[in-house]
């Protein structure tokens, strides 16, 4: 029976503690990121997992085992706790590191190849990912298919060695710049009575005939997103990730994983800090950064306490899409309450105004990616037995 | 231990038929003491019945969660601070912790006597023992009065619990019942809202769990109310704001008990607000999912929401636990935001 309590929501801590560990990694990125930063190898700025790109930086995390971090060895991992993991990205992200590069091989990629992925492909993809030398991109939304994943298009038949992949992806974060994309296509037609049959996750070599990346403009004028067109591109079945057929599952499941991590808040964290500095005393500005302050520790106890629950192999998928509403929404809030208290930004230092313009332009993806918030709240409600 | 504590309470409530009177369901009380549930969380050395802080959170979140009459919070949670519950493990407590206008210790004569009055007592005209800090000399005091105030003047929060006028005047204190230290304010303070953030929890998970059976029973327009998405989106707020304001009562609670005061009034502050945040959100969104038949008194929603309006207020509003917040980050400055949120 549905009793529609914590208990039936969160079967688990919701307050937890770091282990030693995990606080012990946290000085060692501490140290690192004093170091890259007093030799100005890169810019703070918010939204780094989309805005920051940098294979250097990648491979310098890479090479202190911070990329990969909780894989199995034989992988090139390095066979340490999700909380340590979590203590990493957090303190890359409060810095505005560029971590762009790596981030959805590290955070999404990795993990469906241990969970679906053959031998072969773990063996192929995952050493090079945690040296941060090899980057994928997802192919999932299409023009046609974007909150209505179910609906791709995107065709993939069967071949005498493979498949033959004919199709266009979208809204792809650093197609451009990345060695891999993760497709998912419809290997049989649309069956109406069940809609998600039929999907498969391919393993697509960007490099390959057939594929050409186009570029999307942002409305800040930057380019992290594209168009892929696949034009009968040819992977074999060793490409498959899973089984064909079980595309949809994976995703899924791929999906939930990702969605309550630090990311989910911290986009505009270096504007919240630019605004402490800059706003004054008045009790104004102290009830303002009082209040973020109370919901950004409150998002952070809530995303470590799923984050525990995920290393103990928990999959608490509602929780994770709660963060990412509330999250979500905080990273708006904070640009709202800077512009609430500091009340002439023309006058600040050009730091706060470069971050406060980039914190807006970059404000409308925050509540979109990943599963917009409105998809979200649906799958709280079905949790609840509405749906 | 704490799943099977968690169902026994929540089982006697569930069982147990609201007899208030005077403002306080003294049955209940009774029988939550028979079991063992007053005196949780003090050693039974100490003539308590065993378990830690997070057990006696467990019960009064639990009897939160069913708009239980009783000074459960205050007794349990914020008279904790002091380690001076043990004294009388199984009676009523409170807590008072007044921000301005303290009544006054001063030393008279061989010994100490008390002056002055506290508005807004939670539960003044029923429990037998207080903590009141007053103000002493330079600074202040935790006082533990024993009874022997006068009622001053009866009141209620709008949840009709009792929020008494006292009048201390006169009153002569034991040297053995006064606490005194630089943090004793803060520790006061935050006792009580810790409390408040641990009822709210409870109260928001109550409304949750009444709101989702409402609509899901409820129909127009052919079929249950949360088959409209337009519900469904509220109800996923109405979930999360419960969700995350638990895991902030719950934090709080493990800062209080593990770290030192500091981080724990910052970890507290922060509970609070984001407690009271959440009251309001699902009073308002429980009322408008609930219709007109929620609003009346014969429904059992104000039985909670009343609740959640009233203890937000209580113990420090939200912009006054955010003023403090504040005012210790901006003194800290930008370099010192990130690792005061993450150590």
């Amino acid at each position: 029976m549905n009793r529609r309590d914590m208990a039936d929501l969160a079967g688990f801590d919701l307050a937890v503690d770091l282990p030693p560990e995990a606080v012990a990694v946290r000085e060692d990125v501490r140290a690192f990121l004093r170091d890259e930063l007093s030799t100005g190898s890169f810019t703070p700025r918010p939204d780094a997992w989309l805005s920051g790109h940098s294979g250097e930086f990648s491979r310098k995390l890479g090479e202190r085992g911070w990329l990969g971090m909780t894989w199995p060895r034989q992988y090139g991992g390095h066979e340490r706790g999700s909380l340590e993991r979590f203590v990493v990205s957090e303190e890359l992200l409060a810095a505005g590191a560029p971590v762009a590069a790596h981030w959805i091989a590290d955070r999404q990629t990795g993990p469906l190849l241990l969970r679906y992925g053959s031998e072969e492909q773990r063996l192929r993809f995952l050493p090079s990912i945690a040296t941060g030398e090899t980057y994928f991109a997802l192919g999932m939304s299409e023009p046609d298919s974007g909150s209505d994943l179910a609906s791709v298009r995107t065709r993939g038949t069967r071949t005498s060695t493979g498949w033959r992949i004919t199709g266009t992806k979208v809204w792809i974060s650093h197609a451009h710049r990345s060695h891999y994309l993760t497709v998912l296509a419809r290997i049989e037609p649309l069956d109406t009575g069940d809609r998600h049959a039929g999907l498969t996750q391919f393993v697509v070599d960007l490099s390959s005939p057939g594929v050409t990346v186009n570029p999307i403009a942002l409305l800040d004028g930057e380019r992290h997103f594209n168009e892929v067109v696949l034009d009968e591109v040819e992977v074999g079945d060793e490409e498959v990730i899973g089984q064909p057929g079980s595309g949809w599952e994976q995703v899924t499941s791929e999906l939930a994983y990702e969605r309550s991590g630090p990311e989910r808040f911290l986009s505009t964290f270096l504007l919240f800090a630019a605004m402490v500095e800059v706003v004054g005393s008045s009790s104004a500005a102290e009830v303002a950064v009082g209040e973020l302050w109370a919901e950004l520790w409150s998002l952070r106890r809530l995303s470590l306490a799923i984050a525990s629950a995920l290393h103990h192999g928990k999959v608490p998928e509602v929780p994770a899409a709660m963060v990412k509403d509330l999250g979500t929404r905080f990273e708006n809030k904070v640009i709202n309450v800077a512009r609430a208290v500091v009340t002439d930004p023309h006058l600040a230092p050009e730091r706060y105004q470069r971050l406060l313009r980039e914190s807006v332009l970059h404000a409308p993806g925050f509540t979109l990616r990943g599963g917009t918030n409105e998809i979200l709240r649906g799958i709280v409600a079905r949790r609840l037995g509405l749906r | 231990m704490s799943d099977l504590l968690e169902r026994t309470v929540d089982d006697l409530l569930r069982a147990h038929v609201p007899d208030t009177r005077d403002g306080w369901d003294q049955g209940l009380w009774g029988r939550l003491a028979k079991l063992g549930l007053i005196s949780i969380g003090i050693d039974e050395s100490d003539g308590g019945s065993g378990g830690t802080l997070a057990d006696a959170a467990t019960v009064v979140r639990v009897a939160a969660r069913h708009a239980a009459a009783l000074p459960l919070g205050e007794s349990l949670i914020a008279a904790t601070g002091f380690d001076v519950r043990s004294r009388a493990p199984a009676d009523t407590w409170s807590l008072a912790a007044p921000v301005t206008n303290r009544p006054i210790l001063e030393r008279s004569g061989n010994g100490l006597v008390l002056t002055g009055r506290c508005a807004a007592v939670p539960w003044g005209s029923v429990v037998h023992h207080l903590l009141l800090l007053a103000d002493f000399e330079e600074g202040c005091a935790i006082v533990v009065v024993n009874g022997g105030w006068a009622l001053t003047r009866a009141a209620t929060n709008i949840a009709g619990e009792p929020r008494d006028t006292l009048d201390f005047s006169g009153l002569t204190v034991d040297k053995a019942d006064v606490i005194m230290g630089d943090e004793a304010g803060a520790i006061a303070v935050s006792s009580g809202a810790l409390a408040r953030a641990i009822q709210i929890a409870g109260a928001l998970e109550g409304v949750m769990t009444a709101t989702a059976g409402f609509i899901s029973e409820r129909e127009q327009f052919g079929q249950p109310l949360g088959r409209f998405q337009a519900v469904q989106q509220m109800m996923a707020e109405l979930a999360e704001e419960t969700m995350i304001a638990r895991s902030a009562a719950d934090s709080a609670l493990q800062s209080f008990v593990l770290h030192d005061v500091d981080a724990g009034v910052d970890a507290i502050a922060a509970a609070k607000i984001r407690a009271g945040m959440a009251a309001t959100v699902v009073a308002r969104i429980s009322h408008q999912l609930h219709g007109a038949i929620g609003f009346t008194y014969e429904h059992d929603l104000h039985h909670l929401t009343k609740r959640l309006w009233s203890w937000r207020d209580e113990y420090g509003s939200e912009s006054y636990w955010a003023r403090v917040l504040g005012e210790r980050i901006l003194k800290r400055g930008e370099k010192s935001l990130w690792s005061s949120i993450a150590g």
